[in-house]
């Protein structure tokens, strides 16, 4: 699978902006989960149908941290700017993990922004309480793999950096402000989660679709916390759906 | 010990074996076919009167070897006329139905019964994937994501989509919920090591059936054992359930005329076509994923033509039935538990042509002799 992502900037409100473009069609926003963007096959298979956008935060991928960008509605905006300058129009959003969390906080301040919203095992939601990670590698890795023999080189982690994870959300396991704010997301919505996410509990996904009007709620099966490379083809029947019908993904349209 | 009642529903009036699988319904009269049904079904209600601890339904295609292509409309059927005997379905064949149609009915008997279900997650005898299309490679991962995608179903609170490699919903909500909470206990079958393995790994009763000694079952219960270890928690005598044979009449000699050409009936004639397909099946494909849960399998499927051919001597010497009068039954019992360390007997009363009256003296010999010696163990 070619990996067609390249990496660009653009200066935006005299800020230097990193981030990745593959793909052509309408366009999608993708923020990255707490190891950085990655090319997983999930994305390279979505920038078939869209233009994928990889917003990379500040402090992720060499780059240094903004002090006026100090907390996820800060990084909410940064990618709202973003999308305004690069962009032009409202955008698909898809958020992975903190990315997911970020996503939420930018449907919430910029709903005109985003025209569907997916959230994949969105952290920043924990009811039961934990954030980060903790343990050794390798209960880590069993934690956010179902299927680890699937990792390639392209698809690995920056590694998580807690200093700057820190930076924007203080490593609290729930954002209590932004889930008294979820009633204003209003566009459709859906949440992902993989059955055997060692990080993310389907406590999180219930709450979403609690709050969030209309939402959907979806188990991708035999996967764990990193969707795209675990059940890649799965996560985008879903999301390739999802963005194409809207609440009618209900329907099935077509057998594959 | 806790006992079931369980029951094939054989069609009792066939004359000779099919030559090839699957049986022609040519050999089905609906007329008789009716009363057996009404025999059958008072056989089951009245294990509850009986003393048995559930009462067991099971699935089975394209044979006289079983008339319950449903067993959920036997055990609504049998929900509505009893009272307080458990329900077990053993089981839905789950890896060849709609799971969510499994889920549902699962539900609606739970509901429906008070919460006397017994849910039973099988894979079947190999040659049911003839019948109805399946692949038999796929069986065991449609298994897997069957069993996961049931228990999602039964538990999760808000309407879901699931997104597997077999099965896909966009909005899955089931009404009824179980009234079992969490769900309601499961059984599923041991027939093989690595179906013994998953039994364990998930925390449920595994059913074992149809050996020709004790080995295999003693060997299925210590890989049970083994993983449940591994996975820290000690498995008690209540999750092993061996399913037997049996008859019991006033003395050994009489339960021996009885059974013998009873269990003739049943391993040649009846079972005759449905165990040519299923070598085929588990010879020439991947319905075991590892070889020595295969080469288990064709142990067993041998071990079956074998029991067709030993005498009732030779299968009581061997503890794989239970055959005699009531002192000798329930020493048998004893001789199972002593070896096996099981905690639960799915008996098998109306084997083959066996008559309806001559079942139900067995039954009311087990009320009234058996069953209160063993359920005290």
């Amino acid at each position: 699978m070619a990996v067609d992502f390249q990496q660009q900037t653009l200066t935006v409100n005299g800020n230097k902006v990193l981030y990745w473009l593959g793909g052509q069609g309408p366009a999608l926003l993708y923020l990255h989960g707490a190891g950085g963007f990655r090319p997983t096959p999930a994305l390279v298979a979505l920038s078939r149908d869209y233009s994928v956008y990889g917003l990379v935060a500040p402090g992720f991928g060499h780059t240094a941290l903004l002090t006026e960008v100090a907390s996820m509605p800060d990084l909410a905006d940064y990618a709202g700017a973003f999308v305004q300058e690069r962009i032009g129009a409202p955008v698909h959003l898809v958020g992975h993990s903190f990315g997911g969390w970020w996503a939420a906080w930018l449907a919430v301040r910029q709903p005109a922004a985003v025209m569907t919203l997916i959230l994949e095992t969105p952290a920043g939601f924990r009811r039961l309480g934990g954030s980060g990670l903790h343990g050794d590698a390798e209960s880590i890795q069993r934690r956010m793999y179902a299927h680890p023999e699937k990792i390639r080189p392209e698809f690995q982690s920056e590694g998580r950096d807690e200093r700057v994870l820190g930076h924007y959300h203080g490593n609290v396991g729930q954002d209590q402000a932004l889930t008294d704010a979820l009633s204003k997301i209003a566009m459709p919505t859906l949440i992902v989660l993989g059955t055997e996410d060692g990080v993310i509990h389907a406590d999180t996904g219930r709450l979403l679709r609690d709050r969030i009007a209309g939402a959907q709620l979806a188990y991708v099966y035999d996967a764990a916390h990193i969707i795209e490379v675990d059940q890649p083809e799965r996560f985008v029947r879903l999301a390739r759906d999802f963005l194409r019908y809207g609440a009618s993904y209900l329907i099935r349209w077509h057998n594959e | 010990m806790q006992t079931v009642l369980f029951h094939l529903m054989p069609y009792p009036f066939v004359e000779q074996s099919a030559t090839g699988w699957p049986h022609s319904n040519r050999d089905f009269n609906p007329i008789v076919g009716h009363q057996v049904y009404q025999e059958y079904l008072e056989e089951m209600v009245e294990a509850e009167v009986c003393g048995f601890d559930w009462v067991g339904c099971n699935e089975h295609h394209f044979s006289p070897y079983g008339l319950m292509a449903n067993p959920n409309l036997m055990a609504a059927v049998i929900a509505a006329r009893t009272h307080s005997i458990g329900i077990a379905v053993m089981g839905n064949l789950v890896p060849l139905l709609n799971p969510i149609r499994v889920a549902e009915e699962y539900a609606m008997l739970d509901v429906l019964s008070g919460g006397r279900l017994l849910a039973g997650f099988i894979r079947g005898i190999a040659h049911e994937y003839m019948a109805y299309g399946v692949a038999p490679d796929e069986s065991w991962p449609r298994f897997q994501e069957a069993w996961a995608l049931i228990v999602k179903a039964w538990t999760e609170p808000v309407p879901f989509a699931w997104e597997g490699e077999f099965y896909q919903y966009r909005a899955v909500s089931i009404w009824p919920r179980p009234l079992q909470q969490p769900y309601p206990p499961v059984v599923m079958s041991g027939g093989s090591l690595q179906s013994a393995r998953f039994a364990a790994h998930q925390r449920v009763m595994m059913g074992m059936v149809q050996f020709d000694t004790l080995e295999q079952p003693r060997l299925l219960i210590q890989t049970y054992r083994d993983i449940a270890h591994e996975d820290g928690w000690d498995p008690g005598a209540d999750r092993f359930m061996l399913g037997l044979h049996t008859c019991i009449a006033e003395t050994d000699d009489a339960a021996r005329r009885i059974l013998e050409p009873a269990e003739q009936y049943f391993y040649t004639v009846l079972s005759g076509a449905s165990r040519t397909a299923n070598r085929m099946i588990v010879e020439k494909t991947r319905y075991y994923t590892d070889a020595a849960s295969q080469a288990m399998r064709v142990r067993k499927v041998q071990g079956q033509v074998a029991m067709g051919h030993a005498s009732i001597g030779e299968r009581i010497e061997a503890g794989t039935v239970l055959c005699g009068s009531p002192e000798t039954v329930i020493a048998q019992i004893r001789r199972i538990r002593d070896e096996l360390g099981v905690g639960c007997l799915n008996l098998n009363f109306h084997i083959g042509n066996i008559p309806h009256a001559v079942v139900r003296r067995g039954m009311d010999l087990f009320r009234s002799e058996v069953g209160p010696v063993i359920r005290e163990w």
